[in-house]
């Protein structure tokens, strides 16, 4: 056995090729005789050709799954450009000036407001928390005004402008759009509509006041259509840009080699099909589990619940790796804790890759390196000359709660 | 020597037989016509026959399964081809892409034709007549190039 051991490993890769042909010749030919001295010679040669056949696909397969795992991370050369041509770099917003600036300001007040939510205890900014790269850390959902869990984890909002459309199922196709639906959700900020909302606004001089400064002209200026394009106007001024985007303009410097190592690997295992463009990610749907079943297939079925078309079904819109490291914990149900647990699972159930530890390492390493700046300055909350933070009257509110109840859906984000 | 034959055939038989119950899962929806790469971007018919003779059976809800996909372990691969391919790149699907991801995807799938990495070397031999010709791929590939960053017309994928 040893001589053997000995023998298999002095072979040459040529050597084992031909070994391998020998080895299969052979067996074809006992394969032969067996057939040949049990069900005939003319049926024999067809068994023989699907024998072969079945062999042939055997082999590929085990090539294939040899392509697969336990790819070897090599770190020698730089990555072509060409190969980056599917990412873009971002840059941070200019300050905007005059009417946009204050519909900016407004859009950032409306955001950090708790009073509208139905009894004044949340707002955009306690799923989505600006100092926490947009999300609501460590919650794989966020509690509602209410304490009750919401349906699905809640997605950062930073640079949630360059995706095509917006919350997991892609059923609000703009910012401005998206914007609404928390407010009035059951489950989120419980408000029972939108004329809920408009009387808190009303009942706020300083609000008012301030409406009618960023959308002149109009008799009443304080309507859904405006708080929802404030916040949108205002969610667009929430990029990251960071070393990522210095990498893609060229300064292949600010990436270390373990990350560059882990961007290879990135390519390579073909993450980029779905994380590319300038959200790495965000700008496509994506059946999770399209290689392998996802094993929770009943919990939520994704794009399906908008659509009811079938091809929908357990589809949801691909994430952004922007910030990824930083917006855990992962996926729709926020049910993975670990960054290495997500990667492991990507090329699991989507690209059919049993990753390595080092290959799973790497990509993590890679993904750090997605982190970008927060704009500080930006998001910081300023208060208005005037506004008040006192909420609207409970009594005022449980009477306007009284007669209407929104059926609205309760799945959240 | 006949003992032996007959105690590795035996088990191997057995075994493909019993493997034939483990049904492979294509994963194919029904198609809806208007998501198509076909209804949204409107190729030359020279480039629709050649995606539906090279690519469709692997990136298309289309996929023509055949007589031995459906048995066990050529069905094995084959699924893990189709699903695969269609988590790559699904023309079948194209409405799932915003613009920008819908150029990026016909970009990759060029190179892939132009270096060939596509078709699968493996599914040459038993297609034949299915990888493009480079004038097909050069034709295909200076479409791809021709629709402006945000796609032929930018309401796709909204």
């Amino acid at each position: 056995m040893a001589n053997f051991s000995v023998m298999s490993a002095a072979l040459s890769g040529r050597q084992r090729t031909t070994g391998a042909r020998h080895a299969l010749d052979g067996l074809l030919i006992h394969v032969r005789v067996v057939l040949n001295k049990t069900i005939g010679r003319s049926c024999s040669r067809c068994l023989q050709g699907l024998a072969a056949a079945i062999l042939v696909v055997l082999i590929g397969a085990s090539i294939a799954g040899c392509r697969e795992g336990g790819q070897n991370v090599s770190n020698e050369d730089e990555i072509a450009p060409q190969r980056l041509f599917m990412f873009a770099a971002i840059k941070q917003r200019q300050p905007s000036a005059g009417i946009e600036a204050m519909r900016v300001n407004l859009g950032r007040r409306l955001y950090y407001d708790q009073h509208l939510s139905v009894n004044g205890t949340i707002s955009c900014n306690s799923c989505h928390q600006l100092a926490r790269y947009g999300v609501d850390p460590g919650q794989a959902v966020s509690k509602g005004y209410n304490g009750k869990p919401g349906g699905r984890n809640s997605p950062t909002v930073y640079n949630a402008g360059l995706q095509f459309v917006q919350f997991w199922d892609g059923r609000a196709a703009t910012l401005a759009a998206q914007a609404s639906g928390p407010m009035m959700n059951p489950v989120e900020m419980g408000m029972p509509s939108a004329d809920h909302v408009l009387a808190y606004l009303h009942s706020n001089a300083a609000y008012v006041r301030e409406f009618k400064a960023v959308y002149p002209g109009i008799e009443d200026p304080v309507t859904m259509d405006h708080v929802t394009s404030a916040i949108a106007i205002f969610e667009q001024g929430l990029v990251t840009p960071g070393r990522w985007d210095a990498y893609l303009a060229g300064d292949t410097g600010v990436l270390s080699a373990r990350e560059k190592q882990g961007l290879r690997v990135f390519l390579d295992a073909g993450c980029a099909a779905c994380h590319a463009g300038a959200g790495m990610g965000g700008n496509s749907y994506a059946q999770l589990g399209a290689y392998r079943d996802w094993p929770d297939q009943k919990s939520d079925p994704g794009r399906y619940a908008v659509t009811q078309q079938e091809r929908d079904r357990m589809t949801f819109k691909v994430p952004t790796l922007r910030n990824v490291a930083e917006t855990g914990p992962w996926f729709h149900d926020g049910k993975v804790t670990s960054l290495n647990e997500a990667v492991r699972l990507m090329g699991e159930y989507q690209l059919g890759r049993k990753f390595s530890a080092e290959e799973i390492s790497s990509i993590a390493s890679f993904l750090q390196a997605l982190t970008g700046d927060l704009p500080q300055p930006y998001i910081q909350p300023q208060e208005s000359a005037g506004v008040s933070q006192q909420p609207l009257a409970d009594k005022h509110l449980h009477r306007m709660n009284g007669h209407s109840a929104q059926a609205n859906s309760q799945r959240g984000e | 020597m006949r003992r032996l034959i007959w105690i590795i055939a035996v088990p191997i038989v057995v075994l493909l037989a019993a493997m034939q119950f483990r049904r492979p899962d294509y994963n194919l929806p029904p198609s809806v016509s208007e998501a198509s790469l076909d209804a949204i971007h409107h190729p030359d018919p020279q480039i629709r026959s050649m995606l539906d003779r090279s690519c469709n059976a692997c990136h298309s809800v289309q996929a023509r399964i055949p007589w031995y996909g459906h048995i066990w372990p050529a069905s094995e691969l084959l699924q893990s081809d189709v699903r695969r391919g269609r988590a790559y790149l699904d023309f079948s699907n194209w409405d799932h892409l915003s613009p920008e991801m819908s150029r990026i995807r016909l970009l990759n799938a060029c190179e892939a034709m132009r270096t060939g990495e596509m078709p699968l070397w493996y599914y040459r031999p038993m297609h034949p007549g299915a990888a493009p010709k480079s004038a097909e791929v050069n034709v295909f590939c200076g479409w791809a190039r021709a629709l402006s960053p945000g796609g032929v017309r930018t309401e796709e994928g909204q």
